[in-house]
């Protein structure tokens, strides 16, 4: 027993020890020095141009620059001089010159030219699965440096877009990404030119980033806060219980915070609730051909009559989900007030599904189970097709298998979002129409056609008009896509911090974070 | 004895192989493509399949099966995909705060659960036993996320003593995840070192040695107690392990980096070596575990190595 003692003794001394070597600075002092913005999802690499989630793009948007600065409204968008001072389109619509801002350098005192444009580019190039390159740079052609502060980007055709895609793109140091390689942000020797240096990355727990006292930009923003934490709580109920706990300043749930979880943060004045109408929307995406029940146009028509979508905007969404005309939401450029809205009418459901060749077999209407609410969803509409002679079931499966079952075109009818990247339909239209990565297998020359026209018309009020034609071809079709609803994002963020932007792809920086304590009362 | 202990050794190593062969065969069985979430909803079908050569995906299984047990025998975890680093640092990064926290929480769990458990077995009916079995009732019935949140209510939120997450605050950040599990698995090891008191206190022996006139506190402590501890002993072993594997909930609640969060990234990107590599490791930790486990039971116990 006594042996036992000291055994007992030696390994709470152990235990002590080891938890003894934590930290020294608590990150959490009361001084707003120190600011955490907690996460609902973890990062799983720190590769500024593969960054797949909306934290790793936050953080790769602070420490990182692009060239060009916009405010993710699409088309619609007023794009600021960022690391390129000036740009222009030559008459090919196709190459894009930069001049590129003198003077600036990396945290490490490195000078940035020329040089790591065109490296970061070159990256694009060369590597087809980066997430900036699969999003936004479809149509790169190649990059060049004129002078040590000039340089030419080519797109393989007039690409609507391209200012979108330069914004979206983090440039990195050449030097480092040379003498590095992938160890600059596997080992995490990460640099960039931005308002906050990296310090470290512990993978679930949290993301540091320090104060950049020699940004070039000081003149514009030089902030209070110098440490800032992102930290990963992947439990939304206790992470609100954390948050108003005081451990943390701001907590961003990807799709917002759902509405019955929001009554947490009653009574806690401090925090304040904000909403987005993002144009995250949620669409149904039909298998166009074969033995498909939707490859016939009526059962798809059928569909859009049959389903109430403002029931499921208020009961399953609480009113967080709100109604369009079509694919363009009414607060994007191209939306067309005149397109009618969609209508409830299960008769005409039936009288439409009657004329279809429809045979009664069962259809599963699949979606993953990482959709918020997908499962409450589809159990919804299976029930209101069902009702009007539908004979479905619904299935919510993992999202590793439904991108398995879509690449491989082996369903039916599928529930998904698509939030828009950059606010524009650009990537949609490229990805899920045009060269259709899901394989609706929709067979329609005459849209594929008007796709690729706005795909590369730089006229924007020509190019809001095509979109508009594309709502009616789509509405009149009904396919590849029906859009169901879009979704209203709420987030909590504390009083008195500012410069948390929250844009209508549902993406936010906090590149020009803040803490201002007048607005904190 | 030293038979006993090749023998589970012997043992030890052919769970093993079945594990390995497990680990490999389930993400496999579970259907997703890897090469596919790599490459991207955009990816052409000779992309992907340019993915499945490099990952060795479009080898024959056996053949599969037989270079990752070839490099883990040569002490190469592979590559992780979706965090695209070497397992090994994954693993090295995370396992230290799993073992700190299941260590911390196992040790807290018995100091309080066995002699609780012991008391209230030997105090069968009394206020005591009513109130450990109260304890032990509400541990394993509430959920531990359930548990967290009021913990978290009552020591975050009102007191404001505690940190609710993360693990650099010293030993305070150990106390709410700490409790959070320790309840639970305290909870599991009063009721059986209650209910094995509660058993042995009514052998024949125990009332030979009152008869001998031994003083009960004796007799509970030395003679009843040490029959009793061997369940616990294997109870304790086994919570070790499932702890040693990671908390998932746990660990995502107070944004504690182990490996629970690390199997829960690695499933849904379906990254073949690292949930190979996962799994394989805590089957390792748990034939360690209960192999050491035997070994003290035999110790205490020496019958049990006749069986």
């Amino acid at each position: 027993m006594k042996k036992l003692f000291v055994f007992m003794l030696a390994v709470l001394m152990a235990v002590t020890m080891m938890t003894g070597c934590g930290k020294e600075n608590d990150p959490k002092e009361p001084a707003k020095e120190v600011l955490n913005i907690g996460l609902n999802s973890n990062i799983v690499g720190l590769d500024p141009l593969n960054g797949s989630s909306n934290g790793a793009r936050a953080y790769a948007y602070a420490v990182f620059e692009p060239l060009i600065e916009y405010d993710h409204e699409g088309t619609n968008s007023k794009y600021t001089p960022c690391l390129a001072t000036e740009w222009s389109v030559a008459d090919d619509n196709m190459t894009w010159t930069f001049k590129l801002r003198e003077g600036i350098k990396f945290h490490n005192g490195e000078p940035f030219t020329s040089a790591d444009v065109v490296a970061t580019y070159t990256r694009l190039l060369n590597e087809k699965s980066l997430n900036v390159r699969s999003s936004y740079w479809t149509y790169l052609d190649s990059v060049e440096a004129v002078d040590d502060y000039t340089v030419k980007i080519k797109t393989t055709q007039p690409f609507a877009t391209t200012l979108i895609s330069v914004a979206m793109t983090p440039i990195m140091p050449d030097e480092a990404m040379a003498e590095f390689g992938e160890d600059f942000w596997n080992a995490q020797k990460l640099y960039g030119t931005g308002p906050w240096k990296f310090v470290e990355w512990v993978d679930g727990a949290y993301l540091h980033l320090v104060k950049n006292d020699d940004y070039w930009n000081k003149s514009a923003y030089n902030p209070a806060v110098k440490d800032l934490y992102f930290r990963f709580l992947t439990e939304v109920s206790t992470a609100i219980t954390s948050h108003i706990s005081g451990d943390l300043d701001a907590y961003i749930v990807n799709g917002g915070i759902s509405r019955d979880l929001q009554s947490m943060y009653k009574g806690h004045d401090e925090i304040e609730l904000i909403t987005t109408e993002t144009q995250n929307w949620i669409y149904l995406g039909y298998h166009c051909a074969g033995d498909s029940a939707f490859a016939d146009y009526y059962a798809r028509a059928a569909v859009d009559y049959a389903l109430n979508r403002q029931l499921i905007c208020d009961t399953i969404f609480s009113g967080d989900a709100k109604l369009s005309n079509g694919v363009v939401l009414p607060s994007l450029d191209g939306y067309d007030p005149t397109i009618p809205a969609y209508e409830y009418n299960p008769e005409k459901a039936k009288e439409l599904l009657a004329k279809s060749n429809y045979d009664g077999h069962e259809i599963t209407i699949y979606t993953s189970t990482s959709l918020a609410k997908g499962k409450d969803q589809i159990l919804e509409i299976s029930q209101e097709l069902n009702a009007v002679g539908f004979n479905t079931k619904a299935e919510a499966i993992e999202s590793a298998k439904l991108t398995e079952i879509r690449k491989a075109g082996n369903y039916e009818v599928f529930l998904m979002n698509d939030n828009l990247m950059g606010a524009d339909l650009s990537k949609y239209l490229s990805m899920k129409v045009l060269t259709d990565a899901h394989k609706h297998e929709y067979d329609n020359p005459e849209m594929m056609e008007l796709v690729d026209k706005i795909l590369t018309e730089l006229d924007i009020p020509k190019r809001n008009e095509m979109l508009g034609q594309f709502v009616r071809m789509m509405r009149e079709t009904s396919a590849p896509h029906t859009v169901l609803y879009y979704l209203v994002q709420t987030e909590a963020i504390n009083k008195g911090v500012v410069g948390i932007e929250m844009w209508k792809d549902t993406m936010f920086s906090v590149k020009y974070i803040d803490y201002d304590p007048a607005k904190a009362k | 004895m030293v038979k006993y202990i090749f023998k589970r050794l012997g043992q030890t190593v052919i769970v093993l192989f079945f594990v390995s062969v497990i680990a490999f065969l389930l993400i496999r069985l579970a259907g997703g493509n890897p090469a596919l979430l790599l490459a991207g909803d955009g990816a052409t079908d000779a992309e992907i399949a340019e993915i499945e050569r490099s990952l060795g995906l479009d080898q024959p299984l056996v053949v599969q099966y037989f270079k990752y047990i070839g490099n883990i025998l040569r002490g190469d975890l592979g590559r992780s995909t979706s965090y695209g680093m070497p397992v090994a640092n994954l693993i090295l990064s995370r396992f230290p705060n799993t073992l700190k926290l299941a260590s911390v929480t196992v040790l807290f769990g018995c100091i309080l659960a066995i002699p609780l458990g012991i008391i209230a077995g030997s105090h069968q009916g009394t206020v005591i036993d009513f109130f450990a079995t109260l304890f032990a009732l509400l541990g394993q019935s509430m959920a531990n996320m359930w548990k967290a949140v009021v913990f978290i209510y009552i020591f975050s939120v009102w007191l404001g003593w505690l940190p609710s997450i993360g693990m650099e605050g010293g030993i305070k950040s150990y106390v709410l995840p700490v409790m959070t599990l320790g309840w639970q698995m305290s909870a599991q090891v009063t009721r059986i070192s209650r209910s094995g008191m509660i058993d042995t206190l009514h052998e024949d022996f125990i009332t030979a040695t009152y008869a001998k006139g031994i003083h009960p506190l004796v007799v509970r402590w030395k003679y009843a107690f040490k029959n009793a501890v061997c369940p616990v002993i294997t109870l304790v072993g086994m919570r070790f392990g499932t702890m040693l594997a990671g908390t998932i909930i746990v660990e995502a609640i107070f944004s504690w980096p182990g490996l629970g969060q690390l199997l829960n990234t690695a499933v849904n990107q379906r990254d073949y070596a690292l949930v190979q590599a996962l799994l394989l490791l805590s089957g390792a930790m748990f034939a360690i575990i209960n192999f050491a486990v035997d070994i003290i039971n035999s110790l205490v116990d020496p019958r049990i190595k006749l069986r």
